[in-house]
Formats: structure tokens, C-alpha cells, sequence
């Protein structure tokens, strides 16, 4: 089969044709910020070098997308929440209405707000540097998450029971600031959009849950990458094997899956309309453990999901920004060593 | 008679009915219940069969939170009547989410279920450094360390908390134990942690068990 460009391998993981080879997405959000040489400070407002590291860390590993963006703190931070910044990442030190729930006096952002004006202009620098070569997605963080952000995630949880409509206000509220955001971000070139979604994990809400508090949601928003021929990948970190069903039928064409899940399961009962993107433990191996711990993990995953194409091989989440260099070029090999038959069946 | 009510109690707190929780606890102590029974036979054992449902997927975090939330509420009715006693406790944990993490919900899940299994906590908060942890254990004498996170950016934090534990010549015989998304027996070996869980309830049970050991 003749070579594809890096563009082409995920778009046909997605659209379950052929690869060339099985596609890999590092996922070197943090870590590309020390390819580059940048600490977080220096960086977090300044898209040029954002994009500077990132694509650092792409031509260094060879690997098939750049997730653009560094967290999902931009949507709860322009809406109010408080951060600082640690060495390798934000974190939200005060969520304003943890104390009083009432969201009338939280101001609405615009695009211009916040740190929506980097993001975009990082996809946009990206997008300049290389087309339709490369996969181009950011991150952003699902409206239940972001309302977790603003309201703490445990008050939420008790308002799910004792004020569900006070639950479903406030994610109509975020939902309405990233359907602009999920506009902008598709009309700034982007291929894909991650929605990053931890608090939707089983070990945090129930599947009832997210059937009631996060699917519509998602709906929303996935139909405008949709509507853009954007691909939209439905991202919830932790155990999600209570919900797979659910993940699939949220207008996302992909799903991306978390280190403590077994991948053949995922598959069979994902079907082969879904593409799946994992699931190599981050820590575990990609941190702790040697480059031949790496390829065999990633080998074993490609094994379990990679059949029939739909998948893309990726780490569980984003990688510690301490994790070996020859760790990430062991799994970007594992994806490169692995070519298709003409069963559509991987081959080493 | 006694066993009625304290049963109902437990029933009150398993269907998550914060009224009936808190009525019956009144009601247990006007009829003379002893208080530290209506806690201990009433609340904490409704605490734990909640944390059971848990466990077992039936229930999840919404209610285990609204059950601690009543039981706090009740605790406030129990505590006056309370004889100050020295009853003796499973042990003494100091927990905290590591410095650099502000995830605060598996820790607060832990101190609840350490709390129902009899352990006396001791709660840092969020962002804690790994100095806070030993100055505070030293102080009140800790059998357990407990250090939550979620973003694996905070692990390095871990390490220094273990290792300053095994420095410290006041703490020996006190062990660290560990939990969050990151966290499996491998990476609990790796940072030299004694002990691990995947989720709160299962903390209770491995501080229990190092407990024995201790």
C-alpha cells in the first residue's frame, strides 16, 4: 500500500478504511513544553510558543497529531475559576460558586476572554506550519467537567440529586460558551476536537448519570465538529466500561480510552462503527517502565483493537512530562512496525 | 427495642433519607439509646453498608456523599451527649492531596470511610506538601500516612512524602499508603509506598489490614 501522510492514517483509522500502518498519537501535551525548553510560565499566554513546543516534540517523535491546547481550565477559567500556574500544568484553586450556587453573577466570555484567544491561535499556527499533513486537535474540557470547575465536583454531585435543574441551567451556561468555542476551533482549521470529560468517569458518576447530565450535552457539541467535518473524540479518563455504550452515541466518532481497560473487550462491544484511541498505561509503563516494557504494551493493544482498522494507538491520557524520550519513540516504533494484511488484520 | 431503632436507623441512612436519618437519631436518644451506640450501630454501620452498595456499583459518589452529609448532621445531635471517652480507635491516619493536586474528592471519600471503620483522621486538605505530612504525623503520632492525587505531574511529591517518612526516626513503624487514578501495585512499588487501593472503600480496608501489620 502506498505511504499516506499522517492526516490520512488517522482519517482512515476513523473512517474504518485501511492505513498504511496503525496510527499513533503520543499525546505529549506537558512534555512538549521541555522539548522546546519552556516552563509553563513562559508559555501559557503566548500561542507562538506553544505551537513552537508542540510541533518540537511532533518532528522529534514522528508521530501521527498534535494535540493542541495545555488543559481544560480554559472554559471554567474564562467563566470565573481562579488558577495558578504549578510547574507543569494549571490547577483551579477556587471554584466560584462553591460557597454560593447561584450563577447569575458569573459574566458570560467572549472568544477575546481568557485564554480562548491562545488555543485558537495555536490551532491556527499549526494549521500554517502543516496543512493537511498532520492531525490538528485540541483539548477542551466537556461541559460537566467545566461545571465541576466552577461549582466543585462534589456539590455537584449532591445537586444531580437534591437540584437536577439547577445542574442542567449551569451545563446550559457552559455548553452555550463552547458551542462558540467548538465553532471557533473548527473555523481556526482544526481536524479534531478532544473532549476531555474526567468527572463523566464511572468512578465519579453514575451511568444514569451521564445519560441524564453529560449525553445531551455532548450531543450539542459534537454536532457542530460534526457539522464542520471535524472529527470529535469522546475522552473520559479512568474506568469507563459501565458507559461504552453510551460513549458511542453522542455524535463522536471516536472514543478514547483510559490505561485500566481491556482493549478487546472495548472493541467487541464498541463495535466496528467507533474508532478507539488507547490505551497504553501512562504511568506504569510509559514513566516507569523500559522501552521494551513500552512496545509490548503497545503491541498488545494494537493485538486486542487494532484489527479492522479503527484505532489509533495513544497513551491512556497525557504523558508525565518526565517520561523517558526512549519510552515515547518505543511506542511510535510499536505503531510503525505494524502494517495491515490484506485480511485487514495487523501484521508485525 | 433498642436494636429496632438503631436498625432503622441504618435502613434511614442506606435509602439516603437525610429526615428519617436525622429523626430517628433524635428519637434513639430520647428513648435513652446510648449515644456512642446510635454512632457506632446506627450511623457508621449505615455509612458502611452505603460504602458497600458502593463497592459494588449499586450506588455511586452522589450517595455516599449525601449519607456522609446526614451522618454529619446527626453526629451534630449525637456529639453533646457523648461522654468524652477514650474509646480506642482502629488508629490514627494523616491524609492529605499531595502538593501540586487540588483534587479533593477521592481524599474527602477515604476520610469518610476511615472515619466509618473507626480510624481517627487527620485532614490536610489539598496542595499539601510533603513537609506538612511528617510535621503533622510526628505530632499526633500516626500509624498511616494517606496521600491522594489524581495528575500524575504531583507523583514526585509521593516519593518525597515516603521517603521523608523513612528518614524520620520519630515515625518508625509508620506507613505510608496511597491512592488515586495513577496509582497500581507497580507504581506503589515504585515509589516505595506500603500500601494501595483503587477506590475509597477498599482504602479503609488495605489501612486495616496494615493496621494488623503494624
Amino acid at each position: 500500500m502506498s505511504k499516506m501522510n499522517h492526516l490520512q492514517r488517522i482519517a482512515a483509522a476513523i473512517t474504518h478504511q485501511k492505513p498504511d500502518r496503525v496510527p499513533v498519537v503520543a499525546v505529549t501535551i506537558s512534555r512538549s513544553l521541555k522539548e522546546a525548553g519552556y516552563s509553563l510560565k513562559e508559555v501559557v499566554h503566548d500561542a507562538s510558543k506553544i505551537a513552537e513546543a508542540k510541533i518540537a516534540a511532533h518532528e522529534k517523535y514522528g508521530d501521527d497529531g498534535i494535540v493542541a491546547s495545555l488543559d481544560l481550565y480554559v472554559e471554567p477559567e474564562a467563566l470565573g475559576a481562579k488558577t495558578e500556574l504549578r510547574e507543569h500544568v494549571p490547577i483551579v484553586t477556587e471554584h466560584p460558586l462553591a460557597k454560593d450556587k447561584d450563577f447569575s453573577r458569573l459574566v458570560k466570555p467572549t472568544l477575546k476572554d481568557g485564554r480562548f484567544p491562545v488555543v485558537l491561535e495555536e490551532v491556527k499556527l499549526l494549521k500554517e506550519k502543516y496543512g493537511d499533513e498532520v492531525c490538528i486537535g485540541p483539548v477542551t474540557g466537556g461541559p460537566i467537567t467545566t461545571s465541576a470547575n466552577l461549582r466543585g465536583v462534589e456539590n455537584l454531585l449532591m445537586d444531580m440529586v437534591l437540584d437536577p435543574s439547577y445542574v442542567h441551567e449551569l451545563l446550559r451556561l457552559c455548553t452555550d460558551v463552547c458551542l462558540d468555542y467548538y465553532r471557533a476551533i473548527c473555523e481556526a482549521g482544526a481536524h479534531a476536537i478532544i473532549m476531555l470529560d474526567p468527572v463523566s468517569t464511572n468512578t465519579i458518576m453514575s451511568p444514569e448519570q451521564y445519560q441524564e447530565f453529560t449525553m445531551p450535552y455532548q450531543k450539542e457539541l459534537f454536532a457542530v465538529c460534526a457539522e464542520h467535518s471535524v472529527v470529535g473524540v469522546n475522552h473520559i479518563c479512568a474506568d469507563t466500561s459501565l458507559i461504552w455504550e453510551k460513549m458511542i452515541n453522542v455524535g463522536a466518532p471516536a472514543i478514547q480510552i483510559d490505561f485500566p481497560i481491556d482493549l478487546e473487550d472495548c472493541k467487541k462491544r464498541v463495535g466496528p462503527e467507533t474508532c478507539i484511541m488507547g490505551n497504553v498505561n501512562p504511568i506504569e509503563t510509559m514513566l516507569y517502565g523500559n522501552p521494551d516494557d513500552v512496545y509490548n504494551a503497545a503491541v498488545k493493544c494494537i493485538k486486542a483493537a487494532g484489527n479492522q482498522s479503527g484505532f489509533v494507538l495513544t497513551p491512556g491520557c497525557d504523558l508525565n512530562p518526565k517520561t523517558p524520550e526512549e519510552n515515547i519513540k518505543a511506542l511510535v516504533q510499536a505503531a510503525k512496525d505494524c502494517a495491515y494484511d490484506d485480511d485487514g488484520n495487523v501484521q508485525f | 427495642m433498642e436494636g429496632t431503632v438503631l436498625n432503622q436507623i441504618v435502613e434511614a441512612l442506606v435509602s439516603i433519607d437525610r429526615t428519617q436519618t436525622l429523626e430517628l437519631t433524635k428519637k434513639a436518644l430520647e428513648d435513652g439509646v446510648d449515644p456512642t451506640r446510635v454512632l457506632n450501630e446506627g450511623l457508621l454501620k449505615g455509612l458502611l453498608e452505603v460504602g458497600e452498595k458502593w463497592n459494588n456499583q449499586e450506588y455511586f459518589i452522589s450517595h455516599v456523599l449525601l449519607a456522609a452529609q446526614a451522618l454529619q448532621e446527626a453526629n451534630l445531635i449525637i456529639e453533646p451527649h457523648l461522654v468524652d471517652s477514650d474509646s480506642p480507635t482502629a488508629g490514627t491516619v494523616v491524609i492529605g492531596t499531595v502538593e501540586g493536586d487540588i483534587h479533593d474528592i477521592g481524599k474527602n471519600l477515604v476520610t469518610i470511610m476511615l472515619k466509618a471503620n473507626n480510624f481517627k483522621v487527620y485532614d490536610l486538605g489539598v496542595d499539601v506538601a510533603p513537609q506538612k505530612f511528617i510535621d503533622k504525623a510526628k505530632e499526633v503520632g500516626a500509624d498511616l500516612v494517606a496521600c491522594s492525587l489524581i495528575m500524575s505531574v504531583a507523583l514526585p511529591k509521593v516519593e518525597e512524602v515516603v521517603q521523608l517518612v523513612q528518614d524520620e526516626a520519630n515515625l518508625t513503624g509508620t506507613k505510608v499508603i496511597i491512592g488515586g487514578a495513577p496509582i497500581t501495585q507497580a507504581v506503589t512499588d515504585q515509589l516505595g509506598a506500603d500500601g494501595w487501593a483503587p477506590n475509597a472503600s477498599q482504602a479503609a480496608k488495605e489501612a486495616l489490614r496494615l493496621m494488623e501489620g503494624a
